[in-house]
């Protein structure tokens, strides 16, 4: 009983002593347990459940929940050895002094036991108390209506509270067997074993600078946004590999071609600055480049969601160019008359009028091409290589473009954004037809080209010509179904709510249900229905827009945040742990005549490139990756390469001002310790 | 003429919170003669740290002056009190003090580099230093590739290549084996003989032994002092022994 006490009194000394790595630690442990609780208290807030997309918010903010969840660990354990390398000499000398590794175990037991108390509690209070700050945050970033009271997640408190309490106990068990396994004397000697001369092999660096430039070329040579799908991986892995063995090889190397330098070497600043650099370098390579690798990722995501979310207004405008788009299959010229009388009349009885208005018939079904020949190659859906084709009318043509054309037989005008031209100006889909021209854009065509996909439209001479193309596309299938859709796009006037209320009221107007069987391959009769009409409202689809990027954006701000915290805890520690190897170096150094300046510059320069060289690393990074990213935006609708420039750049700001911030503090730190004042 | 004079030098540590006071030296006053080779010996806690932290001006004494080539180190500007310990003393310590992430021409550069001198200066005086000294087949190893005696040359050589007037060394002898202190002690001398100053701090009388004139402190004073003169090593050897044995069965001065 009272050995408890003597066990529970020490292990409270002990955190006491040692709050220079204790507090840092317990503060991460605090507010990650903060984090993962808000975010399990957000993903399962019944608000959601109220909200348009709230259950896809849920599904996006429980996969966060893993994610923090995940890295919570990862990290926990990760600072924790930082703390027990810096514990070890005490450990030993306890060891020495006649305590046994269990007895050290059981002191290990409450300092466990306290700070995963601490932790755990006042990260949950941390984390009620901030949560209702953090929905609110939520859905004013989509756009949703802020939902009223206060509410405590149990079932998210159950799981901070199981995570982080199954975390400290694998803490203790991994230090404790790692005390078990080591004798005392290697744990007084504990930090300071041999330090030798690193290596910097040339053919890592020759290797590093291969991938990463081979990265930086693929991420500067992508064309269009299916391009940058496809090497956005490669690149990325290319790049990583790159960063790693340039840190560890690269820096070794350079460092190794600098002290040969003699002129240069040889200067006071640069004399200690080099070959500090050395063993910063040796022991800590590999951490930074880590750090480079996760300040990257940080970037560019809190970036991209960013400027998706700004420029989500210009999203909507490329995806609708029109308030309402209703869609008509097989329609006639006649139906899609008495639709828009039909739309007409319910908008006019809203009190609204109807604007810029375009109604067109056309035709659309995916093919692959074959030098002049297009066919529908129905066994091969799945594949790649295909075209999407498009025809219309001459007539129609006319009515879009406001041009004349005048077509007759087998005669065709035809678009491609395909390189290669049709030779003998023929192309046959079916049929064979002979082109009389080449157009440069063609009307009705929505987004395909900046995606990556091609297309071919074709204008035929008239509606025989346009029924012989769909009898040819529903032969291929073999169906009934019919490619001629009948389109109207138009504005009106009126509120967002207003268009709300008109496109519910259109929606049961165009949306028949139509109810058809057939029999499967069994020789059983199914029955299907489908919708002979469909309408999108750019109305309804901002509200899935802002949910969608709204969440996107609050994601990616909240993980960035905990990554950002992380990287700057390691560097701290790793600067920490540092000061005290350095600490005897410079009090040689002193010794021998450097004035307490000429350290403290040192310092300064030695702390600086540690810290910097990671985030300009990072920077270049993010520079490179620029034109695939916003390539890549082009996939989502985003076009906006200058708003995409402006916010990394505010992000990059940002993220710079709080470096720097732990920067400065660290160095004082440092300072302190190496200058023996602590 | 007097190189160093050093006048009731005393200097009392305090506890942070001013309580207790410990005195480290109480009233010391000596000199040292140019080309002079002397050795302070006492017990552990005697001061004599605490004295050769004074004289290298690397601690401020609580009164008392010390007068370095009849310059008082109180006025010394602390900017300039490194490049001042840079240019006129040279230090050896009992663990080496090399630094490890440099090698052995780096760390015997250090001073120099410190001090802005070029890498071809800095060569041309290193060279007959490491001759001397037996190292300048070692100047591209690095410390933990050396043996304690080794390491011990490469510390002399750094102390010397700044051309120090006065040569403080604090337990010269004390990690290294019996062969590799006769090979310190023999470089001491030979480097005494061609004239240059030593101030060396130990409880080793086989190094004393070998010093021109042997001071004994004690409590914070200089309690006693042997002049070698025409003597042989090993006669000074049984002198220092009588004396240390009278200093610690409490025989006084007038003995």
């Amino acid at each position: 009983m009272n050995r408890l006490r003597l066990y529970s009194r020490l292990a409270a000394r002990n955190m006491v002593k040692n709050s220079r790595f204790y507090f840092p630690y317990l503060l991460t442990c605090i507010a990650t347990s903060a984090m993962f609780y808000i975010m399990g208290f957000l993903a399962n807030n019944p608000a959601l459940d109220v909200m348009t997309g709230g259950t896809t918010l849920g599904q996006m903010l429980s996969l966060g929940v893993g994610v923090i969840g995940i890295f919570s660990v990862i990290f926990l354990f990760y600072t924790n050895s930082f703390l027990i390398k810096r514990r070890k000499q005490e450990f030993g000398l306890y060891n020495l002094l006649g305590m046994e590794k269990h007895h050290i175990a059981n002191m290990l037991f409450f300092e466990t036991l306290y700070a995963a108390f601490i932790s755990i509690s006042v990260g949950l209070l941390t984390g009620i108390l901030f949560s209702k700050l953090m929905l609110l945050l939520l859905f004013k970033v989509v756009g949703a209506l802020t939902p009223m009271g206060f509410y405590i997640s149990i079932s998210s408190i159950r799981a901070t509270i199981t995570l982080f309490a199954l975390t400290f106990v694998a803490i203790l068990l991994f230090t404790a067997l790692q005390i078990r396994l080591s004798q005392p004397i290697a744990l007084i000697k504990g930090g300071q074993v041999g330090e030798r001369e690193p290596k910097g092999s040339r053919v890592i660096t020759a290797i590093g600078f291969l991938t990463l430039f081979a990265g930086y070329i693929l991420a500067l040579k992508v064309e269009s946004p299916l391009d940058a799908l496809f090497t956005f991986f490669i690149a990325v892995l290319l790049v990583i590999v790159g960063t790693y063995a340039l840190f560890i090889s690269g820096s070794i190397a350079l460092l190794k071609w600098l002290r040969k330098r003699k002129s240069y070497y040889y200067r006071p600043n640069h004399f200690t600055a080099v070959s500090g650099m050395f063993y910063r370098m040796k022991q800590n390579a590999t951490g930074l480049a880590s750090i480079c690798i996760l300040s990257t990722m940080v970037l560019i995501t809190v970036s991209t969601t960013f400027s998706l979310y700004v420029g989500m207004e210009d999203i909507i405008e490329t995806r609708f160019p029109t308030d309402f788009s209703v869609t008509l299959k097989d329609a006639s010229n006649e139906q899609i008359n008495q639709t828009l009388a039909d739309i007409r009349n319910i908008v006019e009885t809203n009190g609204q009028t109807l604007s810029n208005l375009s109604t067109y018939r056309m035709l659309s079904f995916s093919v692959t091409r074959q030098g002049n020949q297009l066919s529908v190659d129905v066994e091969n859906t799945a594949s790649n290589d295909f075209q999407i084709f498009y025809a219309l009318t001459a007539e129609e043509f006319n009515a879009l473009t406001g041009e004349s054309v005048q077509l007759s037989g087998n005669d065709a005008l035809c678009f491609t954004s395909m390189k290669t031209p049709f030779e003998n100006g023929t192309l046959q889909i079916g049929e064979m037809y002979s082109l009389v021209g080449m157009l440069d854009s063609f009307p009705v065509i929505q987004d395909e080209p900046s995606l990556g996909v091609d297309v071919i439209g074709l204008v035929v001479a008239d509606e025989t010509a346009l029924q012989a193309l769909n009898a040819y596309n529903e032969q291929a299938y073999g169906s009934e179904e019919s490619a001629i859709q009948g389109v109207l796009n138009f504005d009106t006037d009126g509120s967002a709510q207003d268009k709300r209320i008109l496109s519910s009221q259109i929606t049961d107007l165009v949306k028949q249900p139509v109810t058809y069987s057939y029999i499967d391959g069994n020789g059983e009769t199914q029955t299907v229905t489908t919708y002979v009409a469909w309408m999108s409202a750019k109305e309804d689809d901002r509200m899935n827009f802002y949910t969608l990027y709204g969440g996107f954006l609050f994601l990616g701000i909240y993980l960035g945040a905990i990554f950002l915290m992380a990287t700057v805890l390691i560097i701290y520690y790793k600067q920490i742990s540092e000061g005290f190897s350095d600490q005897p170096r410079f009090e040689i150094m002193q010794k021998v005549g450097m004035s307490a300046d000429e350290v403290r510059q040192s310092i300064r320069s030695q702390v600086l490139i540690v810290f910097f060289l990671p985030l300009a690393f990072a920077v270049l990074h993010v520079a490179v990756a620029f034109k695939m990213m916003s390539q890549l935006l082009g996939v989502l609708n985003l076009y906006n390469v200058p708003l995409y420039f402006i916010c990394s750049v505010i992000t990059l700001l940002i993220f710079a001002v709080v470096y720097t911030t732990v920067y400065m503090r660290t160095a004082r730190t440092y300072y302190k310790i190496v200058s023996g004042s602590l | 003429m007097a190189l160093l004079e050093v006048h009731h030098l005393k200097k009392v540590y305090t506890t942070r919170f001013g309580g207790q006071s410990v005195v480290a030296l109480n009233d010391v006053s000596f000199s040292v003669e140019q080309g002079e080779y002397v050795a302070i010996m006492g017990e552990s806690g005697s001061g004599k740290t605490t004295l050769l932290n004074a004289l290298a001006a690397l601690d401020r004494p609580t009164s008392g002056e010390i007068l370095y080539d009849k310059q008082n180190l109180a006025t010394i500007p602390s900017k300039s009190l490194a490049a001042f310990r840079r240019d006129h003393l040279g230090f050896v310590f009992q663990d080496f003090n090399l630094l490890d992430q440099f090698s052995v021409q780096d760390n015997i550069f250090l001073p120099l580099v410190l001090a802005g001198k070029s890498y071809d200066e800095m060569f041309r005086r290193m060279k007959p230093i490491a001759e001397r000294l037996g190292i300048f087949d070692l100047l591209q190893k690095y410390p933990y590739e050396l043996s304690g005696g080794q390491k011990q040359r490469t510390a002399i050589a750094r102390a010397l290549i700044t051309e120090p007037g006065l040569l403080l060394a604090d337990e010269p002898t004390g990690a290294l084996d019996s062969s590799a202190t006769e090979s310190l002690l023999k470089t001491f001398q030979a480097l005494n003989e061609q004239g240059q100053t030593l101030l060396m701090v130990t409880h080793s009388i086989k190094a004393a032994a070998h010093a021109k004139r042997v001071l004994f402190i004690k409590d914070g004073i200089v309690f006693h002092q042997l002049y070698k003169a025409h003597q042989t090593t090993e006669a000074m050897y049984l002198k220092i022994s009588d004396a240390l044995t009278a200093l610690t069965t409490g025989g006084d001065q007038n003995e």
